[in-house]
């Protein structure tokens, strides 16, 4: 399955996006979602501060607002493989 | 208050800038004087303020005047360009590079930036709209000469302070208004410092 993570916000204010491919199944995709899915509480526009969206595939609309300190440890692996690849959108 | 963790293939610590910890240290002081909502032109406002405040202080630590400084924000962070932002002449930061490409910011309202007010398009471009006032500033400081400190910055402090007028949902128009009214009231109508000010927003298109 193909995962496309963006970055945007920051200093900068440049977006960053990375896409890549893992073994997920559809079920521990939705895991994941349910995992890292951004409470409203905590989505305060702090200032600076960096936003990430993810979604499955490059074409799929359901694009999810996601907090990145939710992640699950059992996909630290695929995470640092997703932020390495990370990469400024022109 | 958010510096967050550079990515080393491109950038140095975002704290090895003194303007860029001035910029995250002024945010707590626009959030407690006029709160300007942090999206669209009242976003934007509130970044331009951060970063003139932040390039305030670096030039007075460093005794630079309006005239002899260099107006970059950023420029020992970002690996192998120029700067993240200019204050000067926003939209000439950085050009043809090899990651980041050209600089986005607009330094007039000509070429404003529309975007949507998402967290994926920076709440409407707050980081990119912000070269606008961020020009405005500068001209102002250089007609003024000596210290941008002295009388430019005084003057945008005290229409910050001014929460009656200058509204959490302020824009580029009123911020304008706002700075033209504290300089008549700190120097009077009239005075160079009025007119630099408003030099500096009719030459960015916002008057």
């Amino acid at each position: 399955m193909e995962i496309k993570l963006t970055q945007s916000g920051g200093f900068a204010g440049k977006k960053m996006e990375a896409i890549v491919n893992s073994k997920l199944s559809e079920k521990e995709w939705d895991a994941l979602l349910k995992a890292v899915a951004k409470k409203p509480e905590n989505d305060g526009k702090a200032k600076d501060a960096f936003s990430y969206t993810i979604q499955k595939n490059q074409e799929d609309k359901t694009k999810m607002a996601i907090d990145i300190q939710a992640i699950p440890e059992i996909h630290n692996d695929l995470f640092k493989k997703i932020f390495d690849e990370l990469k400024p959108v022109s | 208050m958010f510096y967050g963790t550079c990515d080393p293939k491109y950038t140095d610590t975002f704290t090895s800038d003194l303007d860029i910890i001035g910029h995250e240290l002024s945010h707590g002081v626009i959030d407690y004087e006029a709160a300007l909502n942090y999206e669209n032109q009242s976003g934007a406002l509130n970044e331009s303020y951060a970063d003139v405040f932040g390039i305030l202080i670096k030039q007075y630590t460093n005794k630079t005047s309006a005239r002899k400084a260099n107006w970059l924000i950023g420029e020992n962070t970002v690996k192998g360009t120029n700067a993240l932002r200019s204050i000067k002449e926003p939209g000439t930061a950085y050009k043809n590079d090899p990651l980041f490409g050209n600089d986005p910011q607009p330094a007039h309202m000509k070429d404003f930036m529309k975007m949507p007010n998402t967290p994926n398009d920076d709440y409407g471009g707050v980081h990119y709209n912000s070269g606008i006032p961020n020009r405005a500033f500068y001209i102002a400081s250089f007609e003024m000469d000596g210290n941008a400190w002295d009388k430019a910055g005084v003057i945008w402090y005290a229409a910050l302070q001014d929460k009656k007028l200058l509204k959490k949902t302020a824009d580029f128009a009123a911020a304008a208004n706002e700075t033209m009214k504290k300089a008549i009231l700190l120097f009077g109508k009239g005075s160079p410092e009025f007119r630099a000010v408003q030099k500096g927003w009719k030459e960015t298109g916002v008057i």
